[in-house]
């Protein structure tokens, strides 16, 4: 193996030094992070000017729309008031209670040897449910007379029944009668009662109440004997 | 490598000066641009619920205009059922008319009482007595469909029929019904 003598090994030390040199190296590292430090700036510059155009367009619907929103408030209760007086009225024509039907369907049960001398109803104005009371007094004729009343109730009820809510139909009394009445020619005893009836309405109809066809409530046809 | 004095020197100037960069950076460049976003996505966040709040006021207003037409109309179409005048002066001539339209010859009105209510601004309820001395049954009946069926301001609140012994077809009725009319 030939031995080299390097003669520029001093120069090449130099260069060495100089290549590798810490301040260079260190101007090198601080370009490298200042150019880093420039594109972040760039991109947090850009990202705030995003920003910036969504505040903008923001502040720019807000002014738009607080003289409308102002506006609309102050409509608003006028409108509401309309609304809500409309709806009121409208309410208290659809919720009202029809008589007529009641007395269609209580009169079509009354039979011939039942005459009823006084009927009385009442209904609670403007409460849902609406409650509505109807009291029934009368005379009742045949053999057996208080079967004849027995038989009204029971058909009440259940005529009522089928149309209305928690119906009761109750005897508030059943007295017997001195009187004695003539049906058909023949003589019958009579008693003397009264029929209370109760029922809840939940909806009330508003189809036109039917006129009654049935017969009505008239005065006792009795004569009397003693 | 071992370094020397000149060059440790270098090093730490070099550390001095990147510190100097990062700091002056983040100091004079990124800091305020960071603190200006946050206050912006602030701002944005509180004015959020605001933006929100007018709009479905907005909504909710166009949504109350657009149903208005028709509720002005229902209110004129019950103002027309309402006769001008004092109704003590109407009332009791139209029960009465109404009744005797139907051949019921003789109805009695009479005003009760008065209730203001406060769900329908701008009207007043009134109650009446009607008294019919003497009607067939059925005929009343007739009538009270029919009256029930064309007047949707008046409600009968409640009735008593009563059988007249002297005319024994024919019975005495009294009723009460409430009707809304106008405040004067």
């Amino acid at each position: 193996m030939a031995i080299r003598i390097n003669l520029y090994h001093e120069i090449q030390r130099a260069r060495i030094v100089e290549q590798y040199d810490p301040l260079k190296i260190s101007l090198m590292c601080l370009g490298f992070i200042g150019v880093c430090l420039v594109g972040w700036y760039f991109m947090s510059l850009n990202e705030t000017n995003k920003i910036r155009d969504e505040h903008s367009t923001q502040q720019v619907e807000l002014g738009r729309l607080k003289p409308l929103a102002i506006a609309a408030k102050d409509n608003e209760q006028k409108f509401n008031n309309v609304l809500t007086l409309a709806s009121s009225l409208s309410k208290r024509i659809d919720e009202r209670f029809y008589w007529a039907p009641v007395l269609d369907k209580i009169s079509a049960v009354i039979p011939p040897a039942v005459q009823i001398t006084k009927m009385t109803g009442e209904s609670n104005f403007g409460e849902i449910p609406r409650r509505v009371n109807v009291n029934i007094e009368g005379v009742a004729a045949g053999n057996q007379p208080r079967k004849v009343a027995e038989d009204l109730r029971l058909k009440l009820n259940e005529t009522l029944g089928r149309n209305f809510k928690e119906l009761s139909a109750v005897f508030k009394s059943l007295d017997d009668s001195i009187e004695r009445v003539v049906i058909d020619g023949k003589e019958a005893s009579t008693v003397l009662f009264s029929i209370s009836i109760s029922f809840t309405i939940e909806t009330i109809p508003t189809a036109p109440a039917p006129a009654p066809v049935a017969p009505a409530p008239s005065a006792p046809d009795i004569t009397a004997q003693r | 490598m071992k370094l020397n004095k000149d060059q440790q020197q270098k090093i730490i100037l070099g550390a001095m000066l990147l510190v100097g960069v990062i700091y002056a950076a983040n100091e004079f460049l990124l800091s305020p641009l960071a603190l200006e976003r946050s206050r912006l996505t602030e701002e944005m966040t509180a004015n959020e619920p605001k933006l929100r709040e007018m709009r479905a006021q907005i909504a909710r207003t166009k949504s109350s205009e657009e149903k208005t037409p028709q509720a002005t109309n229902l209110i004129a179409q019950v103002d027309s059922m309402i006769p001008d005048g004092s109704p003590v002066a109407w009332f009791p001539p139209k029960v009465s008319d109404f009744f005797r339209a139907n051949g019921v010859e003789k109805a009695v009105a009479k005003f009760a009482t008065e209730t203001t209510e406060k769900e329908l601004t701008g009207y007043r309820r009134l109650t009446w007595s009607i008294d019919i001395p003497s009607a067939d049954f059925l005929r009343f009946a007739l009538t009270l469909s029919k009256i029930e069926n064309s007047e949707p301001l008046f409600e009968f609140t409640g009735f008593e029929i009563k059988a007249n012994r002297e005319q024994l077809d024919s019975q005495r009725i009294l009723l009460s019904v409430q009707n809304i009319i106008k405040k004067q």
